[in-house]
């Protein structure tokens, strides 16, 4: 009997393993590929109309255009930088994050003013409807990256249009929506967003990519702030997306 | 007669790749019209309604791959000339290039100078291979007229018409249709019948 209860204690121990390496394995292929298609490209292609901007001659209203386009790309460079460091940090297990106090409105209003050339260039509106006084305790650095890659999603989807933040107090939750007036999410990709168990093959990235890199890091980060994420259609066109944690005013 | 055009399609999911194709055609085909899609569903109606005659499609969209879209795109618009343009390596790619002859291939990582210069190739040696059909289609006009009963046999086969219900519109033997088949194809000197659609 305790020969067969140790086989089974390390077959147990050898499968959790072997789960812990392939789950590490598909992120190091995640890693590759967004280091391919959304780093090294964008980069390469920033330079290569930084050489034509410089050596052929171009309108004010074009040079204008072309600069904000490249700035528009540095930020999501730049917000996929901090992505790629806060996923990273979620592979170290002992780290420890803390909860503080956050004001959700000061918060959006930042990520806000981070994309702002963004949203004026694609013509945007961006109201944000949370109560200014609303604070609640949770990992500030965490809800930011899940907020901030909502919101670049939005943007990315949404011409002509508006995005609007809104927040619902209910039985000691809190939604806080992000919804645009965008082109709106594939069916597919909504079903596959909203289903927890689907995994994506990063081996077969031939076929397609499915979500994005953002989505990857947001169902990454959800547990550490307790969160809970649905994503819908938006009427009459766009997306909403419903972002629900617990409504935690003190420190626990 | 037979217009050449040169209405360039660049489909890529990043705006700042888009941009930076777009600068170069502009600068090194002047002429050109350019398109620009940022989904695969875009691609589907660009194509459909620009008569686009050359698309840069990048591989790998959120949505699908652009691979499971070129049967569709070459039957919808078969002189269509493509250039897969992707992080992905050629080798990859090997069955797919081997399958279509007008899909090329350019990987992103290339080097400017030489993505440039792929690029170049693929618009030019296209458009000179396009040119060449015309001046041969042209030649082909030269050859012997076809009749009015072998114009209108034709006109039925492109239609997608078959044979049998041909014969029965212009209340003639199925083998007398095949006959003015095989005489329209000897006079435009031609294996396909098909391939006269791409001379009238």
């Amino acid at each position: 009997m305790g020969k067969d209860s140790e086989s089974l204690d390390s077959t147990q121990e050898l499968q959790d393993k072997i789960a812990e390496l392939t789950e590490a394995k598909d992120f190091l292929e995640l890693y590759i590929s967004v280091i391919n298609h959304d780093l090294f490209a964008p980069i390469k292609f920033i330079n290569i109309i930084g050489d034509h901007l410089n050596t052929n001659k171009f309108t004010k209203t074009e040079l204008l255009e072309n600069f904000n386009l490249i700035i528009n790309s540095t930020k999501r460079l730049e917000l996929l930088c901090a992505n790629l460091l806060e996923l990273l940090s979620t592979t170290n297990t002992n780290e420890s994050y803390s909860f503080e106090p956050v004001n959700i409105y000061t918060l959006v209003s930042g990520i806000r003013d981070f994309f702002q050339i963004g949203l004026k260039s694609k013509e945007i509106e961006f109201n944000n409807r949370i109560d200014p006084q609303l604070c609640l305790y949770t990992s500030e650095s965490n809800l930011s990256v899940i907020l901030s890659n909502l919101i670049s999603n939005s943007i990315r989807f949404t011409q002509h249009g508006t995005i609007t933040a809104t927040t619902i107090i209910l039985d000691n939750k809190i939604t806080i929506s992000i919804s645009d007036s965008g082109k709106g999410i594939n069916t597919e990709i909504l079903e596959q967003l909203n289903n927890k168990n689907y995994k994506i093959d990063h081996k077969n990235s031939l076929k397609h990519r499915s979500y994005g890199f953002g989505y990857n890091l947001i169902f990454k980060l959800l547990p550490r702030i307790n969160g809970e994420i649905f994503i819908a259609s938006n009427s009459p066109g766009g997306t909403v997306v419903n972002l629900i944690i617990p409504h935690q005013k003190t420190r626990n | 007669m037979y217009y050449y055009h040169l209405n360039i399609l660049i489909a890529d999911d990043h705006p700042i790749i888009r941009r930076g194709i777009v600068l170069f055609l502009k600068k090194k085909f002047p002429k050109a019209t350019l398109f620009e899609c940022e989904t695969p569903d875009e691609i589907d109606e660009t194509i459909v309604r620009n008569n686009i005659s050359h698309a840069i499609l990048d591989v790998t969209f959120p949505e699908k791959s652009t691979i499971h879209m070129l049967d569709d795109i070459i039957k919808r618009e078969p002189s269509i000339q493509i250039l897969l343009f992707t992080m992905h390596p050629k080798s990859i790619f090997e069955h797919t290039l081997k399958q279509y002859p007008n899909v090329a291939f350019c990987e992103k990582k290339e080097k400017q100078i030489v993505f440039e210069k792929l690029l170049t190739n693929f618009i030019q040696n296209s458009q000179d291979s396009m040119q060449s059909n015309v001046t041969k289609q042209e030649n082909k006009l030269s050859t012997p007229k076809l009749s009015v009963m072998e114009e209108r046999v034709l006109q039925l086969i492109l239609s997608g018409i078959p044979i049998k219900e041909i014969a029965h519109k212009l209340n003639i033997k199925s083998n007398t249709v095949s006959t003015y088949k095989r005489r329209i194809l000897d006079k435009k000197d031609i294996d396909n019948i098909l391939h006269v659609s791409k001379i009238l």
